[in-house]
């Protein structure tokens, strides 16, 4: 047999032999692709991130009535307990402010993340929670908000940040700012999201899922608990009349129903009397 | 409204595009590496990657394709141990099955294809994957190239050296030990 011929018998042969010869699907293959598709619009993309709000997406002006009772929020719980995977193994529940550079190095980083064009934000809330980077920039006509590894700051080729370590947010219609009274809180936007992990990607094995929520306090309060509905107590971060908090969390589904509870606060008031709780 | 509200609508299109121009041809390229059960749940892997990084993929659906392939193999590694993860994916072939099917064809080719099968399993998963790739998974040489994260010249090579071990390995399976007859009552119809 000749090299040609040996050639061309073989393509057939491995033809005759392919354990997957080109077919349509069947109903049932059909059926099934069509709920994959559904399911992966329904996760969020990174140009389209605020997917999955547990919550009606924004609730403009809407006075919270918290439950919570005053709690300490030192104690320090292993986010594998809380959720979120490894990727959140740093998380701790009590914000560390960032320097100044790295403030606007932050806003930077994630406004190039969004690729969004400076319209006059500023920084609001900027916290380091562990390995993990939270900023809030707003301005009258646009509002965004990034969580990103610590190691992205800094690097601000969008591309960089497509694959893994990086969730952001932006809007031009942000809610427009509550005034609450001033020993009250309004939460304006809650929401679950997930952060894709480096080396592993299987569906749902190395999502780093997180909760986050953001409000308004009044003038008198200068600390926000947010009691989770996995349990642990997470301090917020209070700064410019504006509050902000994410914790660890898992994938929202009927087989963990917890995560997708409801959360109180307990807010600290300036005049040093007990936390109280209510909004 | 947001601003990502526009492009979400055209994100979806594109993808659901992507989507339908290539899942059939994805799922085929899985079941040829993984155990058949598991090849949807993969293919549902690949496409949310996809989905996430659609920036990236390719405007052309056939470039889409190729870079599905390499998506779903770079999936098949991880889903291995971590020292394996770099290694060539293996390709396995259908059972050899002898029915009506083969009488109507040149027992020269049921014979070979018998020869083929045998020798497949000797093939390395490097060679077995560059041959599957071009014959099967029916990539241009460029496109094979762009999964195996290598140049088109070096995958030329690397697919010409696989043909000649193949052949290799059918000419010293078959080199006088085939017992005569033996392949006449095999290709029988039943």
């Amino acid at each position: 047999m000749n090299k040609r011929t040996f050639d061309t018998m073989t393509t057939a042969a491995l033809r005759d032999l392919d354990p997957a010869p080109t077919t349509v699907l069947t109903d049932e293959e059909l059926e099934r692709a069509d709920a994959t598709f559904a399911r992966i619009l329904a996760t969020p993309s990174h140009a389209q991130v605020r997917a999955e709000p547990r919550r009606p997406r924004r609730r403009r002006s809407r006075l919270l009535v918290p439950l919570g009772l005053a709690g300490a929020a030192g104690a320090t719980v292993p986010a594998l307990l809380l959720g979120g995977g490894s990727a959140f193994a740093s998380w701790t529940p009590k914000p560390e402010p960032l320097a100044a550079a790295a403030v606007s190095e932050a806003a930077a980083t994630c406004r190039a993340s969004l690729e969004v064009p400076d319209q006059g934000e500023r920084v609001v809330i900027a916290e380091r929670r562990g390995g993990w980077t939270y900023v809030l920039v707003a301005g009258p006509k646009s509002e965004g908000f990034c969580l990103m590894r610590d190691d992205l700051v800094g690097h601000q080729d969008p591309a960089d940040h497509r694959e893994e370590g990086f969730f952001g947010g932006y809007t031009t219609d942000p809610v427009e700012a509550p005034t609450p009274a001033r020993d009250r809180i309004v939460e304006t936007e809650s929401m679950a999201g997930s952060v894709p992990t480096p080396g592993l990607w299987l569906l749902g094995d190395d999502e780093g899922w997180f909760s986050s929520v953001q409000g308004y306090v009044g003038s008198d309060v200068t600390g926000v608990t947010v009691h989770t509905p996995v349990g642990t107590d997470v301090e917020a971060s209070v700064a410019n009349g504006r509050f902000a908090a994410w914790w660890p969390s898992d994938q929202p589904s009927s087989e963990n129903l917890e995560v997708m509870g409801a959360w109180t606060y307990t807010v600290t008031l300036a005049d040093g009397g007990a936390p109280r709780t209510g909004g | 409204m947001d601003s990502t509200t526009s492009s979400r609508q055209e994100r979806e299109q594109r993808f659901r595009e992507i989507y339908d121009a290539a899942y059939v041809d994805l799922l085929g390229f899985v079941r040829r590496r993984v155990h058949p059960t598991h090849a949807e749940d993969v293919v549902g892997d690949v496409m949310l990657v996809a989905w996430r990084r659609l920036d990236e993929v390719p405007a052309d659906l056939s470039a889409a394709r190729a870079w599905l392939f390499g998506v779903a193999r770079k999936t098949l590694q991880n889903a291995r141990r971590r020292d394996n993860r770099h290694d060539a994916v293996a390709v396995r072939l259908a059972e050899v099955r002898h029915g009506p099917a083969d009488a109507g064809q040149h027992p020269d080719l049921v014979a070979h294809r018998v020869d083929i099968a045998a020798a497949w399993p000797l093939l390395s998963a490097l060679h077995q994957e560059a041959i599957a790739l071009s014959v099967l998974d029916g990539l241009t040489a460029p496109e094979a190239a762009a999964v195996l994260g290598i140049s088109p010249t070096a995958f030329r090579l690397r697919l010409s050296r696989a043909r000649r071990t193949l052949r290799r390995h059918v000419d010293s399976t078959t080199a006088g030990d085939r017992l005569p007859g033996h392949l006449a009552s095999d290709r029988s119809p039943r």
